[in-house]
């Protein structure tokens, strides 16, 4: 009987002391909850391709202090519901550390609440405002958002002298919000702002178009995800459209140029510098940021990045800066406190959050406007 | 830039897409007419129609003239087979089941076409290169011509479908009376089935005929299921005649609706008004028979 009690005791102490040192080399665990497929997979697919390669590189390099990096990866086809499903089951089942992602508004806004409750840091890829103001303790978001980018083509539309835009959107969060930024602050700018708006799977524009140009608007700014700007662009050129045509931050993408063919000649898109760095002024405090994850991602991948992915390479900058400041124990709540005191350039912009800023910077922001000539997007000056 | 200008421009606009909805209000119709059923899938059928035809020319290199023919088979006989081997099996079921079981499958289809052609946005060549030089200052697509020929067209070969040939009268006997039909000889069966044949052939023509100018991806199936039912509705639900006068209607109220009054408020406006009609008229505009839910 003692020699029971000798080996249970035994095989106890040794499960305790061998956890014990494990937990020393436990992952870090990152859990992705992006849209890699459906309507905007082209956004999610690039942030899967950017956290791949930059969680492979620190890992090849022993990971981040000692702690190699485990990405769990989930597909929410950019359903709001299934962003919350998945962050439950991040959260819950997988345990992980922190969340990158979701990769649009509508999803971070219904996920993030979650992630905020469960104390669980989460480092939204959304462009949306709201999703960080007011703050949470437990959100953050890399992208640019609205509020950043509508005083960048504002002000590009005062320089240039119109004062009239005839603004189409359409009537999904990305739309609304963009729309609802823009109403506000264009009067600031001298400028009005003549509204159409469209369901985002409408098959036809003429009539916005139509309106659009009766209204003798000076240019015509359009805020909307796929496929709607490459049927407006068709519609413009069947209603011989003559003013400046620009489209949003949502059209920096290849997939802009396939879907609108010749359509798209000499029309604009505003743009994240990644896309064309060149375009980017080499004293631009994120220049650095900018060039560095462009040929990170063109060197594993052979293909240049889409602005999508510098949202989930700049939030992986910031885990490795904070990381880098945490004495002690890597967790939720150490994490969470060490990227409330970030303070670095990603591409994306400043990043320099306090406990009532999460979001990125809104001055200088890395913005740049390009010009579509010969079905290639060209620096616009 | 003068107001006839717009008007016929928007009255363009609102004929092309509504020759769409008719197209997809035939679907709805034509199964309805022959077999009692409303089928909810039939949104599917015009999504199959596009991205199989985009997908067919960006990886075989095939033209519209093949693509779109090969689609229209294919898909037609998808839906024969949806018919005969999910919906025939389970004939004896509440009409409800039978109506879920399409739902069923509309949902099975997107996710085999998001499988079979990706998720992407494909934008396939319009028929043909040709363009119009504008008349009165109008540019009209050659693509919104093709479609408004094609309707049509249809429309003619469907009357003479219907009116004078044996094939067309089993089909409107059986969905009037079956067992009448079967004591005639008719098989309710196979009239079940090759309805379900002509409307994914309906589909999928409507499908290939708008994808070059809205685009063709696997998503897109709801959306034009609801806008061809509520067209469908709307010229009442068994009525032939009322699917076209219901598809064209809803287009061009939407696009005047657009263009007038509020490009905001154009599918609260034209759903409305479909609204309106029913309170009034609860078969639809041309409608004869009460819906059995």
């Amino acid at each position: 009987m003692h020699l029971k009690h000798f080996f249970v005791t035994a095989a106890v102490l040794s499960t305790v002391l061998i956890s014990h040192t494990a937990g020393a080399q436990e992952p870090l665990k990152i859990g992705a909850v992006y849209a890699l497929t459906g309507p905007v997979a082209p956004y999610g697919v690039a942030q899967q391709k950017a956290l791949q390669l930059r969680t492979d590189a620190l890992n090849a390099k022993g990971g981040l202090k000692g702690r190699k990096l485990q990405v769990f990866f989930y597909d929410t086809e950019g359903n709001g519901n299934k962003a919350v499903q998945f962050t439950r089951k991040a959260i819950e089942s997988d345990k992980v550390d922190i969340i990158l992602g979701p990769s649009t508004s509508g999803e971070a806004l219904l996920a993030a609440p979650i992630a905020n409750e469960a104390k669980v840091p989460l480092i939204s890829h959304s462009a949306a405002q709201t999703v960080v103001d007011p703050a949470r303790p437990y959100v953050f978001q890399t992208a640019q958002y609205d509020r950043i980018a509508v005083p960048v083509a504002l002000q590009e539309f005062k320089r240039l002298g119109y004062t009239k835009v005839a603004l189409l959107s359409s009537t999904d969060g990305y739309g609304q919000s963009g729309t609802a930024v823009l109403q506000e602050l264009a009067p600031k700018y001298g400028i009005s702002i003549i509204l159409e708006q469209f369901d985002r799977q409408d098959t036809d524009m003429t009539a916005q178009v139509l309106r659009a140009r009766q209204s003798s608007a000076d240019v015509m700014l359009i805020w909307s995800t796929f496929p709607a700007p490459a049927i407006i662009l068709r519609n413009a050129k069947a209603a011989g459209f003559a003013k400046p045509i620009y489209n949003s931050f949502a059209m920096a993408a290849p997939d802009f140029l396939n879907q609108a063919g010749p359509n798209a000649e000499n029309t604009f898109v505003m743009s994240a510098a990644l896309l064309l760095p060149e375009a980017l002024s080499d004293s631009h405090p994120s220049k650095k940021a900018v060039m560095e994850e462009y040929q990170e991602f063109l060197a594993r991948y052979k293909e240049a990045p889409t602005p999508s992915a510098q949202h989930a390479l700049d939030a992986m900058s910031i885990i490795e800066d904070s990381v880098k400041r945490i004495d002690g124990d890597v967790n939720r709540q150490s994490l969470r406190d060490a990227i409330e005191r970030t303070d670095i350039f990603g591409a994306n912009g400043h990043f320099k959050f306090s406990p009532t800023d999460h979001g990125v910077s809104t001055e200088n922001a890395p913005i740049v406007f390009l010009l579509v000539k010969g079905g290639k997007f060209t620096a616009a000056r | 830039m003068n107001s006839l200008s717009v008007v016929i421009e928007l009255a363009v606009s609102g004929l092309v897409i509504g020759c769409v909805y008719a197209l997809v209000a035939w679907g709805f119709t034509i199964v309805f007419n022959a077999t009692g059923l409303v089928n909810f899938a039939a949104g599917e059928l015009v999504m199959m129609g596009g991205v199989i035809s985009a997908t067919l020319h960006t990886r075989f290199a095939l033209q519209p003239i093949v693509t779109v023919p090969l689609t229209v088979i294919v898909v037609a006989a998808v839906s024969a087979a949806t018919d005969r081997y999910f919906l025939q099996k389970a004939r004896r079921q509440v009409h409800m089941t039978l109506v879920m079981i399409t739902i069923g499958l509309a949902i099975g289809l997107r996710g085999a076409m998001l499988f079979l052609t990706g998720k992407d946005f494909q934008f396939p060549p319009p028929f043909s290169e040709f363009e119009f030089p504008p008349i009165l200052g109008i540019n009209l697509s050659t693509q919104g011509v093709w479609v408004i020929c094609a309707v049509a067209v249809m429309t003619g070969v469907l009357w003479w479908l219907f009116a004078k040939t044996w094939l067309g009268y089993s089909m409107r006997a059986s969905g009037e009376n079956p067992r009448a039909a079967q004591l005639m000889g008719v098989s309710p069966r196979w009239v079940s089935n090759l309805s379900f044949a002509l409307a994914g052939a309906m589909g999928a023509l409507a499908g290939t005929l708008i994808a070059p100018l809205a685009s063709a991806n696997y998503a897109s199936g709801l959306y034009f299921g609801v806008k061809g039912f509520s067209a469908a509705v709307l010229g009442g639900l068994g009525s032939p005649v009322g699917a076209v006068v219901g598809g064209l209607l809803l287009g061009l109220i939407e696009s005047f609706a657009a263009g007038y009054v509020s490009s905001g408020w154009k599918d609260a406006i034209a759903l409305g008004l479909l609204i309106l009609v029913l309170l009034l008229m609860p078969s639809g505009l041309f409608g004869r028979r009460a819906t059995r839910v």
